[in-house]
């Protein structure tokens, strides 16, 4: 039975590295029926000046899985970000960006294979903050000094950050059923609980008692500050983190940055029933249409969507062909090449022709 | 050609102009000074520089553990603490209370901790 996928081919250079991925998709030998949506800023113009026509979003709740390109959000007053909106209309709670380093690439650390689960909808990130000098702000810097609080200045714009009971345990429990899906051996939960008692260490005890209740996979804890030092000298001793909204934004970039940058930094986004797949980057528009741009995130994106979909088989037959292309660096985009102007650098829908050979090879 | 300047005197002014030509990438900055071992401290020191960043409390927090790995670990990371009429100067780890009196622990977070103040206090040559 074919699969039902929305398609989401993004702005930018957002169609061209889709229609890349649909193709080496096609090539693993499974059954698609794409239902192609437009998103973006390319096409707002069609839809009254909404980058994110409705349509989409009733599509995207109705079939549960999309692979979407990246979306730049249009710079102006009364846009917002068509990722934050696609996380908050859907409940997009859990963020996923797999980290591994392939034989081949450039890098200073050589054996990394993390997985960095992200909460999406809490803390620090979750919206609410007030104005330096606003009467919110005043009135909130007011409450707190009659409640025993102490602030170092006064004149301080102030975010909240609420750690959720519910939202924690449904990360951490999704952690668990994300790892024991996908074969791993470890969940480690990423705080600052010494400090921040009250939110984090809520979040702490909560990871505690979940992890309990998962005790066939391995957990242990990490204080940020701690994991990162952890992260850059013995990255092989983790597998799975788990982190907070703030914690997660700045800890996936810095494994996307370990494992040889964005441009081989997939991700999924997912909700209860709904599962997004896009790379992490952006859709780059100055590099629009010039078959230029490495497509290799939003490939392994794919290839992530493949596993969610269960065909483990063909995902293992695409990641393999992925790693062949980047070990043996011929058929590679210029930001993969030993010299950004390196001449023997190939175009995107290139890379995808060198991966369905190797596929042709491997299924 | 590039071009080279060459700053007589390496006290505060001196160095803090040699500092300013390097880190705005002008020329070649030669330094000079008739006390010895003056200038080559404080020309290692602007050598050094590099790039500093300057962050809130918690985004400072994450990051400087991150620095301290990518550069060897906390066993190698000094570090200081400033106030308007103090500076305390201490290493980043912790005490290891269970290898008190062994002789045992690496002590150059703690010396270059020392570094840094010789530094605050202007003894430059001696840092």
């Amino acid at each position: 039975m074919a699969h039902k996928v929305i398609l989401i081919p993004g702005d930018g250079t957002g169609p061209e590295l889709t229609e890349a991925t649909r193709r080496v998709l096609e090539a693993t030998g499974v059954d698609f029926e794409w239902d192609v949506r437009e998103a973006g800023a390319d096409v707002m113009d069609k839809y009254g000046g909404n980058p994110l026509p409705d349509e989409v979003l009733d599509a995207i709740r109705e079939t549960g899985v999309a692979l979407k390109g990246p979306i730049t959000t249009p710079i102006g007053v009364g846009f917002r970000s068509v990722n934050v909106a696609l996380r908050k209309s859907l409940d997009l709670y859990g963020q996923v960006r797999p980290c591994k380093t392939y034989p081949g690439v450039r890098t200073r650390f050589a054996e990394v294979d993390l997985i960095v689960v992200r909460e999406n909808t809490e803390d620090l990130y979750a919206g609410i903050e007030y104005e330096q000098g606003s009467e919110e702000a005043e009135e909130l810097i007011g409450w707190i000094k009659a409640h025993g609080g102490k602030l170092a200045n006064d004149d301080a714009g102030i975010s909240i950050k609420p750690i959720s009971v519910t939202g924690t345990r449904r990360i951490v429990q999704f952690a668990f059923d994300y790892a024991r899906r996908n074969g791993r051996r470890k969940v480690t939960a990423v705080h600052k609980a010494n400090i921040m008692k009250f939110t984090d260490g809520l979040y702490l005890r909560v990871a505690q008692e979940v992890a309990a209740e998962n005790d066939d996979i391995e957990f242990d804890d990490r204080i940020v500050d701690n994991m990162c030092m952890q992260l850059v000298q013995r990255p092989e001793e983790y597998d799975v983190l788990v982190l907070p909204n703030l914690y997660g934004d700045v800890l996936s970039d810095l494994c996307a940055g370990m494992i040889g940058g964005l441009g081989l930094a997939p991700g999924g986004n997912f909700g209860e029933d709904i599962a997004i797949f896009e790379p992490t980057h952006g859709s780059a528009p100055k590099y629009a249409g010039q078959n230029k741009v490495n497509p290799m995130a939003q490939m392994l994106s794919g290839m992530m969507m493949l596993r969610h979909l269960g065909e483990q088989s063909a995902a293992d037959h695409l990641e393999g062909a992925i790693a062949d292309v980047i070990r043996e660096g011929k058929s590679v985009t210029y930001d993969m090449k030993p010299t950004r102007n390196d001449p023997s650098a190939v175009g995107t829908s290139e890379v995808g022709d060198a991966i369905i050979e190797k596929l042709g090879v491997r299924v | 050609m590039r071009r080279k300047v060459t700053v007589v005197g390496a006290g505060n002014v001196g160095a803090t102009c040699a500092q300013v030509l390097a880190s705005r990438d002008y020329a070649d900055v030669v330094l000079v000074d008739i006390k010895e071992g003056l200038p080559q401290g404080k020309a290692l020191d602007i050598n050094q520089m590099g790039a500093v960043l300057v962050l809130p409390n918690l985004y400072g927090d994450v990051l400087s553990d991150l620095c301290a790995g990518m550069s060897g670990g906390l066993g190698r990371a000094p570090g200081a603490n400033f106030g308007e009429q103090a500076a305390v100067f201490e290493p980043t780890h912790g005490s290891a209370p269970k290898y008190a009196g062994q002789n045992k622990v690496n002590p150059m977070a703690q010396m270059l901790s020392g570094m840094m103040m010789l530094r605050h206090l202007g003894e430059q040559s001696a840092a």
